[in-house]
């Protein structure tokens, strides 16, 4: 079969097959409105473990950005529909403003769960001059927070690179981050060195959980600063193995000089296993790359203070009992899954007799596993909604790695990991690997029940 | 080659033309590259809203197909790195689609785009380009910030795992 043949077929089976997918017959209209800031998108926040933000902001063709009656409630459960009731009643949306000649910085609400502290802000910029603001400390009582989760919502909306002459001006003036924080860091440690790569030894510091507490002062620091180059805006562009051509010990260039946002940030090429735990390490890491380059003009430093209030709370949760499993040669000790509205735990150990040349290189093949409710693990078992997914099962992803090592050819791993908030509490969850295809293995999922 | 529109008309009218012109195919590429027909809507709507605001940059690219399939690609990447997406499991499987309209697709079309939904990712996205978008290896290069021998390799290796796939509807 040629090539010209194979194209033909290719093309003729997907269209084919994928011809039931309607377009959207306002999808132009909706854009235009949208881009004129007449209406708002549908759109899912997106999450991420990234604890620095840089804000591009113009005046020239600016898009409004579109406030959501509850950011966090929409964070957390998708839609506020979704969200329970014990939940709503700890959303706190007196909405308070500090601003500077350079920045204004809004708290439109806040959640305290107990244990994780939600916040809503909004960042604008007051100003008709171009500015790069740098969100990379959010403090309580003069403690740096540990930042769980970070909204890259300019990230998606843009795709920031740095470098290079201005390629597109359709940037917000205002932005709404949502930000998730549940633990003080033990100091405000300055940058100094990456871990090193692929670490054999991985450990989680110990840090100071968030407890109830009335009147604390919430810190947001604001960097704030004046293109010289004028930072391009393009696509989203990705370091692929060896085309990440130059490389300054913290960030990968790409071949047209422009380094991408996602790299300075997270320097995942760095720790590929480690959990990014220390905003200071982002924001200063970013601080350093931006000077470093000369990109940026620095022009002031704010640090916005709002009064808010952690109240006591104790929301329901269901929790399993301490049991082992074996899976895939390997034998699981959950020594602790619990799950409350506002997310869960689990905690556990893994200890694998590893095969015939395998070693910690394959780490990965041992904790990628998922936490699903049996709902939604049911569901896809019986292939029931494979191609329009709601969201709403699985509670995370790949395992926290805490502490790793090898002895006589035995893998022995700890495991920590975040689950996320639910709507609903499940009777059972399911563990479930991945394959090497990136599938989700069933045979091996392990059922445990929850009470 | 298709050719970029002339600079006479309004953002407006670029986009309105641009969203009837490749809506379906975009929504089509995003679903088989996401393996997920939500977020695949997501993806497109977020493609021409980048599109319309960057509008300005079109002028100076060479194809507007290949400039909109980099966009959806660099959108689908996204979307796949984000939590959200990364929290969910996906099998692979054609029962949800909805219904086929116009010409239904036989079982070697069923069995030949569920060989490319299972494709790792890395060759999905090539094979989805080169054979689905029809974009050139230099153009895919381009996209997805690779070399064109990278570019060539992945479909190559891509090809042997579609072969019998391929072979089964040869001449049909």
């Amino acid at each position: 079969m040629n090539e010209r043949e194979e194209k033909r077929r290719i093309q003729q089976a997907l269209n084919r097959t994928l011809s039931g997918l309607q377009e959207n017959p306002f999808l132009a209209q909706r854009i235009i409105a949208h881009g004129k800031g007449k209406t708002r998108m549908k759109k899912k926040l997106s999450l991420g473990l990234i604890a620095a933000l840089i804000i591009l902001a113009t005046t020239t063709t600016a898009l409004a950005a579109t406030l959501l009656p509850s950011g966090i409630l929409r964070s957390l459960f998708k839609t506020e529909e979704n969200a329970p009731q014990d939940m709503v009643n700890l959303l706190n949306q007196q909405s308070q403003t500090r601003q500077s000649s350079a920045a204004a910085l809004t708290l439109d609400e806040y959640l305290f769960d107990g244990g994780s502290l939600h916040l809503g802000l909004t960042l604008k910029n007051p100003t008709d001059n171009q500015t790069v603001y740098l969100i990379g400390q959010i403090k309580l009582n003069g403690r740096l927070l540990r930042l769980q989760e970070y909204d890259e919502a300019i990230d998606t909306l843009n795709g920031l690179c740095l470098g290079g002459q201005a390629e597109g001006r359709a940037l917000p003036t205002e932005v709404s981050l949502y930000a998730r924080a549940d633990q003080l860091l033990p100091d405000e440690a300055p940058f100094s060195t990456p871990p090193p790569a692929m670490d054999r030894a991985l450990s989680l510091p110990q840090q100071q959980p968030l407890t109830p507490m009335d009147g604390a002062v919430l810190t947001v620091r604001v960097d704030a600063y004046r293109p010289v180059a004028e930072p391009i805006l393009c696509d989203r562009a990705y370091k692929i193995d060896a085309k990440a051509v130059y490389e300054t010990g913290k960030l990968p260039v790409r071949l047209d000089g422009h380094a991408d946002l996602f790299d300075i940030l997270t320097r995942n090429d760095k720790a590929a296993n480690a959990l990014l735990t220390d905003s200071a390490d982002l924001w200063a890491a970013a601080q350093e790359v931006y000077a470093a380059a000369g990109w940026l003009q620095y022009l002031e430093t704010d640090e916005f203070s709002f009064t808010i209030d952690l109240k006591e709370t104790a929301l329901p949760q269901v929790a399993a009992a301490s049991a082992s499993y074996q899976v895939n040669g390997c034998t699981l000790t959950l020594n602790e899954l619990k799950i409350a509205h506002s997310g869960g735990s689990l905690r556990g150990e893994m200890r694998c007799l590893l095969p015939d040349g395998a070693g910690l290189e394959d780490l990965s093949r041992y904790v990628n596993f998922q936490v699903m409710t049996e709902e939604a693990a049911l569901a896809h078992m019986n292939e029931q909604n494979p191609l329009a997914w709601n969201y709403t099962g699985a509670l995370a992803g790949s395992a926290g790695v805490s502490t790793v090592s090898e002895e006589g050819g035995v893998l022995q791993v700890e495991i920590t990991q975040e689950l996320r908030p639910v709507a609903k509490l499940p009777a059972a969850v399911y563990l479930v690997w991945m394959d090497d295809a990136g599938l989700w293995d069933w045979q091996t999922a392990i059922r445990v029940e929850l009470q | 080659m298709d050719t970029v529109q002339g600079p006479y008309r309004t953002p407006e009218e670029e986009i309105t033309r641009m969203v009837e012109s490749y809506q379906s195919s975009l929504l089509r590429l995003c679903c088989a590259y996401l393996r997920d027909r939500a977020a695949a809507e997501d993806a497109v709507q977020e493609t021409f809203l980048k599109a319309y605001k960057n509008i300005s940059t079109l002028r100076q690219a060479a194809s507007e197909k290949a400039w909109l399939t980099r966009i959806a690609v660099n959108v689908c990447r996204d979307q796949k790195k984000s939590a959200w997406f990364r929290y969910v499991a996906r099998s692979v499987s054609l029962d949800q689609l909805p219904e086929p309209v116009g010409e239904p697709p036989t079982e070697q079309d069923r069995e030949l785009t569920l060989t490319v939904l299972r494709l790792p990712d890395k060759l999905r996205e090539a094979v989805l380009l080169y054979y689905y978008q029809d974009l050139s290896t230099v153009e895919i290069a381009q996209a997805l910030q690779i070399s064109q021998q990278a570019v060539s390799a992945r479909l190559a290796r891509a090809r042997e795992r579609l072969r019998a796939a391929l072979e089964k509807g040869e001449g049909k």
